[in-house]
């Protein structure tokens, strides 16, 4: 099937400083994402999936995070190369994000259905007048499955999944192209998480969505996503197809730990498989593959060069234990 | 994103001095302070009473000059010893009274936040029912039913001054006894004694510093302006505050007898404001590099 | 069931109710819990169905507005200062939060050695020290983070400390607090993996509370599921999870995500609403609002947790009668 591109990720580096020490939070990451799919970026704390969404969206913190090099190309336009003023007709427009903790992301003083309202009001460029954006707010509101007349009411009157619609609902009041949802139901529980992952899907068929899925958590991957980028300190280790990675046996080292630490629901075992150690430091990170400190596998090459990408079909992994394996070549 | 924080820990108060010391104006504030409180000493060892409180008719209301630098008063009495001889007053006002309004409020303010309930309600409601009189109001009454005397406007501008303490120290250890390593404390059978003096207060002492020493400033004041309506320290005393109030009607024709006093007062307020920015900054986590 | 001389822990008819203005929050409503020697009891369920209040209020945290609490056979429900501060020994608890629960100013040797310490179990410094580098072993934490500071760790480290502190008094329960639920998964399953060790060497008994259906699946003996204040199901684990009876453990089963490619064959029962008030409830089962099966028998009354064979019990009208 041909895919055109609608968003294009090349070797993006990105540094957070504070007063001495550098994090090096983002060491060339690429990647690109087709219309119409899901694509989700996994990792764990501090590997680099928010800078990398907060990069496309040129929301990085002013004084300490600096996009040091690399390319964002949206639908054909350079966002590093816009200037303010460019860039917030895109950002909430046509690119939206849901934050993971929704109690924060929105304002308690102003009624849901303003702060909706708000958002279509600022990329009204249809120039729609005020009565239809009310109906619009409406619209919205019945479609993430709050009824309309709540939408005077304000935010604490709303249970933590409601909020998180309402978040939604702001996110999508613009039919952007492209959504980044950041860990968009870690703080809800898993019954409200399955209604709101729902919807959510449902929504991406609606509106023809384009969507970043960002996610410590396989399950959600499984669930929603078509393709799957693996991210470990900053740097891309695996990306494949949903098959590549949930019917495909052969992985990084790094995803094999992670599925090795998710306790099975059908499984017998009594032992986890835990990657041994802990998160490297960003602001030293081990030379050579930065995975090798905890990697089982690791070789004397490990610990002194980067290993090259190898590639198969699909599916891309960084790592030279996939130098001999069939069918992959190096890039 | 998040830092790991760098280099080895210091104790919380080596810590902030480490980060107080880089911030200019807190340094000039707890300069400043250092200097009164030496200047305030010398005072007390250097200068005799005699040249601060004998009238001296022939040198009445001289000018700023070699002999007298800060000039002479309307009695004739050399400012500059007077105002060093003041300083006494007002530093033992700002950092006794608040010392004491601090052991008074903190045992208030921690008993309620810590124990809540009952003693909390009780606490809370005896020092909104306090601070609902005016300030300067109730140090003038305590003043009046006390009597005049440098000891009891010690204990009027103290007491007036502990339920304010007492309710910004309550928020603070609230906010501390929240954390979950308080119950923790508790889960493995630490006493409630312990607790509060091992747990609570050395997490919350830094902001109770902070707050001390924007109260001394606020205290300086108070006692200056008490003495200034002469209900505090009684003239010939140098109290600063009793200056200001003596030497008004000089004020257009020999302004310097108003300005080294005025000037003495708001340094010293100023002094400890800007060290206690300092502070509070310096124990702000958010500004740790 | 087996004899009492194997349970640890009992309790009956448990109730924590908190006052809300006039009227009253019912966190815990009627628990019965038994709780093997040696064995783990996973109480799962969401945010606000009253599993954290549960666990505070066993160990003695929270005074229990009703019903009773057995340790070892003894009724601990109302302790005096003194027999509270003798129960410290015996149960332990393990928190959510590995950043909150340890008091940022103390180093590592010292939080570990303050139980230690305040119980007056080893008065000889150098022996405490020598306890706490043994524990620190225990735990798998280098030596040389004795003297570390908490913000210098991370996560799976600080709670690593939190376990070796509950661990220095030698208690036989420890209640279990959402102990993984703020770590990152590689972190999390070596947390886990300890636990599990820890149990079968020391012979621990374990209250695991826990909203994560995987986690809670993989470390518990038995599985209690609770929902708003009242225990809706209870059974070995894993049969649990094979046959759900209760309608919201079945919902809750299926709204798990799991990391495999039957993940898109599988069709998520998506039960609609939320947790209502639990405030003032009315007599019946809680679930009844959300419940696709509910019927007019569900309300009016509460519903006694039956006996279903097989250690298996559940509270629902769909069953029995």
């Amino acid at each position: 099937m041909e895919q055109s591109t609608l968003l294009e990720v090349r070797d993006l580096r990105v540094e957070y400083t504070s007063g001495q020490s550098v994090v090096h939070a983002l060491n060339g990451v690429s990647f690109d994402l087709h219309r119409g799919e899901t694509l989700g970026l996994v990792g764990e704390t501090g590997a680099g999936k928010t800078t990398t969404a907060l990069s496309i969206l040129r929301l990085l913190p002013d004084r300490t995070g600096h996009i040091r090099s690399g390319e964002i190309v949206f639908d054909g336009i350079p966002l590093l190369g816009l200037n303010e003023h460019a860039m917030e007709a895109i950002r909430g427009a046509r690119i939206s994000m849901i934050f993971q903790d929704p109690m924060t992301a929105l304002n308690p003083v102003i009624p849901v259905g303003k702060q909706i309202e708000e958002a279509l009001f600022l990329h009204n460029t249809d120039g729609l007048p005020s009565s239809a954006l009310g109906s619009r707010v409406d619209e919205i509101l019945g479609m993430v499955g709050i009824a309309p007349e709540r939408k005077k009411e304000y935010p604490h009157q709303f249970s933590g999944g409601m909020k998180q619609r309402v978040v939604i609902a702001m996110a999508l009041a613009c039919t952007p192209e492209l959504l980044i949802a950041d860990e968009p139901t870690t703080a809800l529980d898993v019954t409200i998480q399955a209604q709101v992952l729902g919807m959510m899907a449902e929504f991406k068929q609606k509106l023809d969505m384009s969507m970043i899925m960002i996610t410590h958590d396989l399950g959600i991957v499984a669930k929603t996503c078509d393709r799957v980028a693996v991210l470990y300190s900053g740097q891309i280790v695996e990306t494949g197809t949903f098959e590549d990675f949930f019917v495909g046996q052969k992985h990084h080292p790094y995803t094999d730990g992670l599925f090795g630490s998710i306790p099975s629901l059908e499984g017998e075992e009594t032992r986890l498989h835990p990657i041994e150690g802990e998160l490297p430091d960003p602001t030293a990170l081990p030379e050579g593959c930065a995975f090798h400190p905890r990697c089982p596998h690791c070789t004397e090459r490990c610990r002194t060069a980067q290993p090259p990408e190898f590639k198969r079909g699909t599916h891309m992994v960084r790592c030279i234990l996939f130098e001999k394996e069939e069918g992959y070549r190096e890039q | 994103m998040k830092q790991t924080p760098a280099g080895k820990p210091l104790p919380p108060m080596a810590d902030m001095w480490y980060r107080l010391r880089r911030n200019r104006a807190a340094m000039f504030g707890l300069g400043m302070i250092v200097i009164f409180i030496l200047a305030a000493l010398a005072g007390i060892v250097f200068i005799d009473d005699a040249a601060v409180f004998e009238t001296n008719p022939d040198a009445r209301l001289q000018s700023p000059s070699s002999e007298h630098i800060f000039g002479t008063d309307d009695m004739g009495r050399d400012l500059f010893l007077r105002v060093i001889y003041g300083a006494r007053y007002s530093l033992t006002f700002g950092i006794v009274c608040t010392l004491f309004s601090l052991i008074f409020g903190a045992v208030l303010g921690a008993s309620a936040a810590f124990f809540g309930g009952r003693v909390d309600s009780a606490i809370t409601f005896v020092l909104d029912a306090v601070i609902c009189i005016p300030n300067t109001l109730l140090s003038l009454s305590l003043v009046a039913v006390l009597g005049l005397g440098f000891c009891n406007l010690m204990i009027a501008i103290t007491v007036s001054s502990i339920p304010s303490f007492a309710r910004i120290i309550r928020s603070i250890v609230l906010s501390v006894v929240g954390q979950e390593y308080i119950e923790a404390a508790r889960a493995i059978g630490v006493s409630s004694a312990r607790t509060i003096f091992v747990h609570v207060l050395p997490n919350a002492i830094g902001l109770i510093i902070v707050n001390a020493a924007m109260n001394v400033s606020g205290l300086i004041m108070s006692a200056a302006g008490l003495s200034f309506i002469g209900m505090g320290i009684q003239p010939p005393a140098p109290e600063w505050g009793a200056m200001l109030s003596d030497s008004l009607k000089y004020m257009r024709t020999y302004p310097h007898i108003v300005i080294f006093p005025g000037l003495a007062i708001v340094l010293t307020a100023l002094s400890f404001n800007l060290l206690g920015d300092g502070l509070s900054e310096a124990l702000d986590p958010r500004m740790k590099e | 069931m087996s004899n009492s001389g194997t349970v640890l822990v009992e309790t009956i008819g448990l109730k924590k109710h908190f006052p809300a203005g006039k009227r009253k929050l019912h966190a815990v409503d009627g628990v019965d819990l038994r709780i093997e020697r040696g064995s783990t009891l996973g109480v799962v369920g969401e945010s606000g169905c009253g599993k954290t209040t549960l666990g505070r209020t066993i160990l003695g945290l929270l005074p229990a507005t009703d019903g009773k609490i057995l340790f070892e056979g003894r009724d601990v429900t109302h302790c005096d200062k003194k027999q509270f501060k003798a129960m410290r020994r015996e149960m332990q608890i393990i928190f959510q939060d590995p950043y909150s629960s340890i008091n940022p100013r103390h180093s590592i040797k010292k939080t570990i050695a303050e139980p230690l310490l305040v119980n007056g179990i080893i008065r000889d410094r150098h022996q405490r020290e020598e306890r706490v580098r043994e524990l620190m072993e225990t735990v798998g934490l280098a030596r040389r983070l004795e003297n570390s500071y908490p913000h210098e760790l991370d996560g799976g480290r600080r709670q690593r400390v939190g376990i070796a502190r509950a661990l220095a008094v030698n208690p036989k329960f420890i209640v279990c607090d959402e102990p993984v639920s703020a770590l990152d998964v590689s972190v999390q399953a070596q947390v886990l993996n300890l636990l599990m060790d820890l149990q079968q060497q020391l012979g621990l008994t374990y209250l695991f509370i826990t909203h994560d259906l995987s986690v809670v699946r993989h470390i518990s003996t038995e599985i209690a599921v609770m929902y708003l204040g009242q225990c809706i199901e209870r059974g070995p684990a894993k049969e649990l999870f094979r046959s759900p009876l209760h309608p919201y453990t079945r919902a809750l089963i299926s709204a798990i995500p799991i990391p495999s490619a039957k993940a898109r064959e599988t069709k998520t029962e998506v039960i609609h609403g939320e947790l209502t008030s639990p405030i003032d409830p009315q007599p019946g089962c809680r679930f009844a609002a959300r419940c696709p099966q509910a019927g007019p028998r569900c309300t009016g009354r509460d519903l006694p947790l039956r006996d279903m064979g097989g250690g298996r019990h559940v509270a629902c009208v769909l069953y029995g009668e």
